[in-house]
């Protein structure tokens, strides 16, 4: 019997059920006269039980295309990238979009990602003065200004 | 005749200069985005939305339509030049194309796509202008049981058609659907699953998600998986096939064409899946079968024009019964909603203009893209030599600006880093993301829908009733296919190695 980690079919068995828990918590109804609890209740017993079947036909063998394929550095570049975007999002309205986005694009496309200074600083820059250009001159978008009020 | 009436009025507001440079901009950017690996059209429509927010409705959808089926168009060069499908629907074009390409075909390759993709484009319109009004009328006896029966049938399709396990499918349409329940309940109003947040009551927006799930989940596929392109060193010269060329490929485009419009109405086929279809039945039918895989014409010819006329086949479900073939619709849907418009079967009645306006300039718009794609095709070219870590950050940007364009709220934006992260992590494990999107676009009418046939007082309803009856039970016949390996031949599953489809029409013997 294969007893593989199953972090995919926990999750959605620990997500799945405390959906329904906490759609339990509305009205329900009945079947002629529904609540507003029912669907979600609904869709989270589904949940669990699709999830439950899993597990079970996980321990039964191991399906293709369930170990996820994990290059070399690939699980760095990816959190790296996540950091970014989570800064991007803590600066955008503090700081500005025209500084937020010339140095989101400058980390993303700088030294750790194979480029050099020069060229992530020209690209940064076009970039930022291209958004400007588009977004904020032509099609008049609301962006923020951030304290810095550019 | 009534029809060539309607067509005289939809060219009257095609050929307005406002809606021809829009149309123009919308078949452009689409097959820019169809050349372009990375991004595809939900993200690109999604993006786009709030840039449609001070036009004219039907300037808006011609534009939106434009992006679509312009990607079908753009998404072959990169599956001839360089072996990676730009689209999902050019996934097998890759098979022959890229062979020819490597035998210094590229030239004809590229050239018999562009005029399959016209070929199919155009029956497709043509089936659009026929069939939508008809099944527009046929809906008009649709009722609540129908439409839940009919969105379920949608949501199983799409299931079905997941690499993996159908289950996966299914729990991620499930998902979608529950997640789709966060905000104000659509008949009583109280809110649900908002933790208190005002952001939340309005529901989690479809654009932060789906520029979440498919734009920065796929760019962070990317970037672990370290893809590399290499354009192939051939010069793509002359582009206009051979007579021998156009012999092979002449039923094969007709065949295609007809097979992706009416697969492409089906909900939940969405366009890859006729494309297969199209690629196996020539298989089946050709003289010389062994010769698919190593550069047959014939094996570009026929799924090009599937995937094409698939576009325009979906967009009779969209615009006749309101219902979203694929995850594409589901977004252009919004598009509608947005601007005030609901799809279904009074949308022809109540907005002619729109409708027709928008097949004419379907017509104008393929012509476009024919006229377009062969000429620039060096353009192409060169745009692919632009390295992946100059390209994606372009993308993340376009992102957060399209989000934050919709309501300037900064927490839509935490929502679509925060999808962006599941999108990333589901495509790891093995799950699809257009069965999640579909449910959370069609959550709230299945549950209108559901409660409103409830309400009827019989639990029964959707099987006492003939139409819902036999799509409940076209949804069971294709479940239990699932179960039954024979039956699944349209189904890709997952390699051994771990992860990546097999193109099932290998398999066809």
């Amino acid at each position: 019997m294969n007893r593989s980690h199953s972090p995919s079919e926990i999750f959605w068995l620990v997500a799945g059920g405390g959906f329904a828990f906490w759609a339990s918590r509305y009205e329900i109804g009945s079947f002629t006269n529904p609540g507003p609890g029912l669907l979600p209740l609904a869709m989270g017993l589904l949940i669990v039980s699709f999830s439950l079947v899993m597990l079970w036909g996980r321990h039964r063998r191991t399906p293709a295309g369930d170990r996820p394929e994990n290059t070399p550095g690939g699980r760095k570049r990816v959190a790296y990238i996540v950091l970014v975007m989570v800064a991007m999002a803590l600066l955008w309205e503090r700081i500005g979009y025209l500084p937020t986005i010339f140095i989101l694009v400058l980390f993303l496309t700088g030294r750790r990602e194979g480029g050099g200074l020069r060229t992530s600083l020209l690209i940064a820059l076009g970039a930022a003065f291209g958004v400007y250009l588009v977004f904020d001159l032509l099609l008049k978008q609301p962006l923020p200004r951030g304290l810095l009020g550019i | 005749m009534e029809i060539l009436d309607h067509l005289v009025l939809g060219f009257q507001v095609a050929v307005t200069p406002t809606n021809l440079l829009f149309c123009f901009l919308g078949v452009l950017t689409g097959t820019l985005i169809g050349v372009l690996p990375g991004i595809g059209p939900v993200a690109t429509i999604s993006l786009l939305l709030p840039v449609t927010f001070g036009l004219d409705p039907t300037t808006s959808i011609i534009m939106l339509a434009g992006v679509y089926y312009g990607a079908m168009y753009g998404g072959s060069t990169t599956s001839i030049l360089v072996n990676i499908p730009g689209e999902a629907a050019s996934i097998v074009t890759c098979l022959d194309g890229y062979r020819m390409a490597q035998k210094g075909r590229a030239g004809p390759a590229l050239g018999i796509s562009a005029f399959g993709s016209f070929f199919g484009g155009t029956v497709s319109i043509i089936g659009l202008m026929l069939f939508a009004p008809l099944l527009a009328r046929v809906a008009l006896k649709f009722g609540p049981p129908e439409y839940f029966a009919l969105m379920l049938l949608g949501l199983t399709m799409v299931s079905y058609l997941c690499v993996g396990p159908v289950l996966r499918g299914l729990l991620m349409a499930a998902a979608g659907i529950a997640v789709a329940t966060v905000g104000q309940d659509p008949i009583s109003g109280i809110t649900r699953f908002t933790l208190g947040s005002s952001t939340l009551m309005d529901g989690l927006g479809i654009v932060p998600v789906s520029m979440g799930m498919f734009g920065i989940g796929e760019i962070l596929t990317n970037i672990e998986e370290g893809v590399k392109k290499e354009v192939l060193a051939t010069r793509v010269s002359r582009v206009w096939p051979s007579r021998q060329d156009w012999r092979d490929s002449k039923w094969p485009i007709v065949r295609g064409s007809f097979l992706g419009f009416f697969i492409g109405i089906l909900p939940g086929a969405g366009t890859v899946i006729p494309t297969f279809m199209s690629y196996a039945l020539e298989k089946r039918l050709s003289r010389h079968p062994e010769r698919f895989g190593t550069g047959a014409i014939a094996g570009v010819a026929g799924p090009e024009s599937a995937n094409n006329a698939a576009s325009g086949g979906s967009l009779v479900t969209l615009l006749s019964l309101g219902l979203p073939a694929n995850v594409v619709m589901a977004v252009l849907l919004v598009a509608f909603i947005i601007h005030g418009i609901q799809p279904g079967p009074n949308l022809i009645a109540h907005h002619p203009r729109l409708f027709w306006g928008t097949v004419a300039s379907m017509y104008i718009g393929n012509g476009l893209l024919l006229i377009l794609n062969l000429p620039l095709i060096g353009l192409w070219v060169k745009l692919l030599r632009i390295p992946y870590r100059v390209f994606f950050p372009l993308i993340l940007l376009f992102c957060f600006l399209g989000v934050y364009s919709l309501n300037s709220n900064i927490y839509e934006i935490v929502i679509m880093v925060g999808f962006g992260i599941f999108g990333y992590l589901a495509r790891k494990y093995g799950y699809e993301g257009a069965p999640f999107l579909l449910g959370l676009v069609l959550g709230p009418m299945i549950e209108i829908a559901f409660r409103q046939s409830l309400l009827y007082g019989d639990p029964l309803i959707f099987w006492k009733r003939p139409i819902s009856g036999t799509l409940l039970a076209a949804s069971a016949v294709l479940l239990l296919a699932a179960c039954i390996p024979r039956f699944s031949l349209l189904r890709r599953e997952p390699s051994p190695e771990g992860g990546k489809a097999q193109c099932p029409v290998s398999e066809i013997r």
